[in-house]
């Protein structure tokens, strides 16, 4: 499993729909992606950004356009679906209802015509692996939720294929299910060996699970990263703001010294970051995650750079407090504080002014996008 | 309190359930009452019938014109074997007719689904009997069908009064009743799962015979049944385009009570008609049922 070669490959795939109501919709426009082996990737965007299309185009229900598909080094160009050496594990599962949980799971099987021995074996293993053993009697309708995504994971997962495509899988699922089959998927995946494309909306899914994480929005890819990568370095507005919270403030390098630069927002205020080849009169925009300051009590290092504002909201939301501060001209921070630091939370009073620090190595500049 | 409620319950039974019950007392019950009686009573010199128990009826039908074994005919059996042939023959036609229509109007758009819709209903405006003299026009020998053979290579065929175009009236007939509810099976079909099938490795003609199939099955049970049990019994079609040489079950009971004026014997032969309808069925639906675990659907 140490090799790392390309199992997938697409190249500057275009996929177009023409809808009655919108005319023509460019829903993949011009995306390039390659996945090792053994990697568990990503597809993280809104809903209509692309990313199921993308999937489908993979599986073979969807052709391109344009641009190629190497699976294994092979052209996926005119080959149907069942031909394809990937599966799929659909968003609402699509087992069969009329089949049994052991027919599910052995459908490509018995499709095949491996014999009865072989092909028994290979379910009751596969169905060990989900901790499903003891089910294969089962009717789909007669498992729970989580039962039957296990089911669908294990028919998907029969073959071997070189790459298992994952269509939100667990958006079906309640939110501690959802968490445990998480870590169940990502441990599954390193056993097996095999890459999964894992298509979601949801950040933290992609961000617990994930090798390299795919951003996309409006059809195209707007950054591919490891997570911490995405995470604390955005390449644009949009990512900043899909993925975790984060306050983003517009303004102008006012000054740049030592590796430093300042930036003047629009509001008068100014915050310090880490310089990135910028130069004085350059607009950008500067982005400061909520966990990433901290609240000034007399203890403080005095030497941090400091914000502050009026106080005007605090939900707690079990491990953190909310914080939502309002600056000079009510643009809304957002702050995250520690449970630990409940005494200190306690003693403050809404509309009081606070301030926070930040250390200067956590605002990430973001120039894309702008003039 | 409660006591009101049970009683409000009962009168909103009644009240739901009272008009179809007095209908279908009145209208078939009744009748079909009458008629089960008719079947054992001797028939009246000129029609009509004698109060005295009579077994014969049903004797001649399985071939004892009279009791006794010299006279053993196996005329009606044989016309009730093949009126059920053809009923069997509508259904497998109509069902290899329509289920590749279905199938393609369930994956239209909404709009163009209610137009086809529309059209299948279509023959309905239409007498059945102007629709069938129709198809007389089209079948006879100097018909539509004949005319065009005849300019192209000079022939004609005799086709009206005949099985087969007893057949295709039949078909004709029945196309939509097969079409309705396997449309409204096809239809409910999730695409993702034929999708899975596919993903999983099975060709397009795998995954009709084991995922498409199978999950249409109740549409199929629903339409067979809703074109057999009226096929075996049709008069109308064999009359007019089956003569006077295709005597199907239909016509015999027809005639008996028109033209024979011997009402216990078509009365007894319509019992034999309901009554094998019912065996077939019950053999039917458990056969195709049988095995298969999706059945539950049919009762869901």
């Amino acid at each position: 499993m140490a090799e790392t070669n390309q199992i997938i490959e697409v190249k500057a795939a275009v996929r177009r729909f023409s809808t009655p109501e919108m005319g023509v919709i460019t829903a993949l426009d011009g995306v390039s992606l390659s996945v090792q082996s053994n990697e568990f990737i990503t597809l993280l965007g809104p809903s209509g950004c692309g990313k199921t299309t993308f999937l489908r185009c993979i599986s073979g229900f969807e052709e391109l356009d344009e641009g190629q598909i190497f699976i294994d080094g092979v052209s996926m160009k005119g080959i149907p679906a069942h031909k394809r050496p990937v599966n799929t594990v659909f968003q609402n599962y699509a087992l069969f209802p009329h089949l049994s949980i052991s027919n599910n799971v052995g459908y490509s099987l018995d499709i095949r015509g491996v014999s009865k021995k072989e092909r028994n074996q290979r379910v009751a293993d596969v169905l060990d692996m989900v901790d499903l053993t003891g089910m294969e009697r089962r009717m789909p309708h007669q498992l729970s939720g989580g039962q039957q995504q296990r089911v669908a994971l294990a028919r998907a997962i029969i073959n071997r294929p070189k790459l298992l495509l994952l269509d939100e899988p667990l958006s079906a699922l309640d939110h501690n299910l959802r968490q445990a089959m998480r870590l169940e998927l990502k441990n599954l995946q390193h056993r097996l060996g095999i890459s999964f494309i894992f298509v979601t909306h949801d950040q933290d899914e992609a961000l617990t699970m994930s090798d390299r994480i795919v951003v996309l929005n409006g059809g195209h890819i707007q950054q591919i990263g490891v997570p911490t990568e995405i995470y604390d370095h955005p390449v644009n507005r949009f990512v900043a703001e899909f993925i975790g919270e984060s306050n983003i403030f517009k303004g102008t390098v006012c000054s740049t010294e030592n590796g430093f630069l300042e930036i003047e927002m629009d509001n008068g205020i100014r915050m310090k970051a880490i310089n990135q080849g910028l130069s004085v009169g350059q607009s950008a925009e500067l982005m400061i995650r909520p966990e990433h300051l901290q609240l000034v009590t007399d203890i403080s290092r005095p030497d941090l750079p400091q914000i502050s504002g009026i106080l005007k909201q605090v939900v707690f939301v079990g491990v953190d407090y909310h914080l939502i501060v309002h600056l000079n001209d009510k643009t809304a921070l957002k702050v995250i504080v520690r449970d630990s630091e409940r005494q200190a939370v306690n003693n403050l009073q809404l509309g009081k002014k606070i301030t926070f620090s930040y250390s200067l190595k956590t605002p990430h500049i973001i120039t894309s996008g702008l003039q | 309190m409660t006591q009101s409620l049970v009683t409000r319950q009962r009168i909103q039974l009644v009240s739901l359930l009272g008009p179809v019950t007095i209908f279908l007392g009145i209208f078939f019950a009744i009748p079909l009452g009458i008629m089960l009686v008719y079947s054992f009573l001797e028939p009246g010199l000129y029609g009509g019938v004698e109060w005295n128990f009579y077994h014969l009826n049903f004797g001649r039908i399985l071939g004892w014109a009279d009791g006794e074994i010299e006279d053993f005919d196996l005329v009606y059996i044989l016309i009730f074997l093949k009126s059920i042939r053809l009923a069997l023959t509508t259904v497998i036609c109509s069902l290899i007719v329509c289920y590749p229509a279905a199938y393609w109007i369930s994956r239209l758009s909404n709009k163009w689904k209610s137009f086809f819709i529309f059209l299948i209903t279509l023959p309905f405006f239409v007498s059945l009997v102007v629709r069938l003299f129709a198809w007389m026009l089209i079948l006879r020998p100097t018909g539509f069908i004949n005319w065009i053979l005849k300019s192209l290579f000079n022939e004609t065929y005799f086709m009206i009064y005949s099985e087969p175009a007893v057949l295709i009236g039949m078909v004709y007939i029945f196309v939509p009743f097969m079409f309705m509810p396997l449309y409204a099976s096809i239809e409910k079909l999730d695409q993702s799962l034929i999708e899975a099938s596919y993903d999983l490795g099975a060709s397009r003609l795998q995954t009709f015979l084991r995922v498409i199939f199978p999950m249409t099955l109740p549409g199929v049970i629903g339409g067979s049944i809703i074109v057999f049990i009226p096929s075996v019994g049709n008069f109308v079609v064999p009359s007019l385009l089956g003569g006077a040489k295709v005597m199907m079950i239909g016509n015999m009971v027809y005639q008996q009570f028109l033209y024979a004026r011997n009402w216990p014997f078509g009365s007894a032969l319509a019992m034999m008609i309901m009554a094998s309808v019912l065996g077939l069925l019950v053999i039917y639906v458990s056969m195709v049922t049988r095995g298969t675990p999706g059945s539950e659907t049919l009762q869901g």
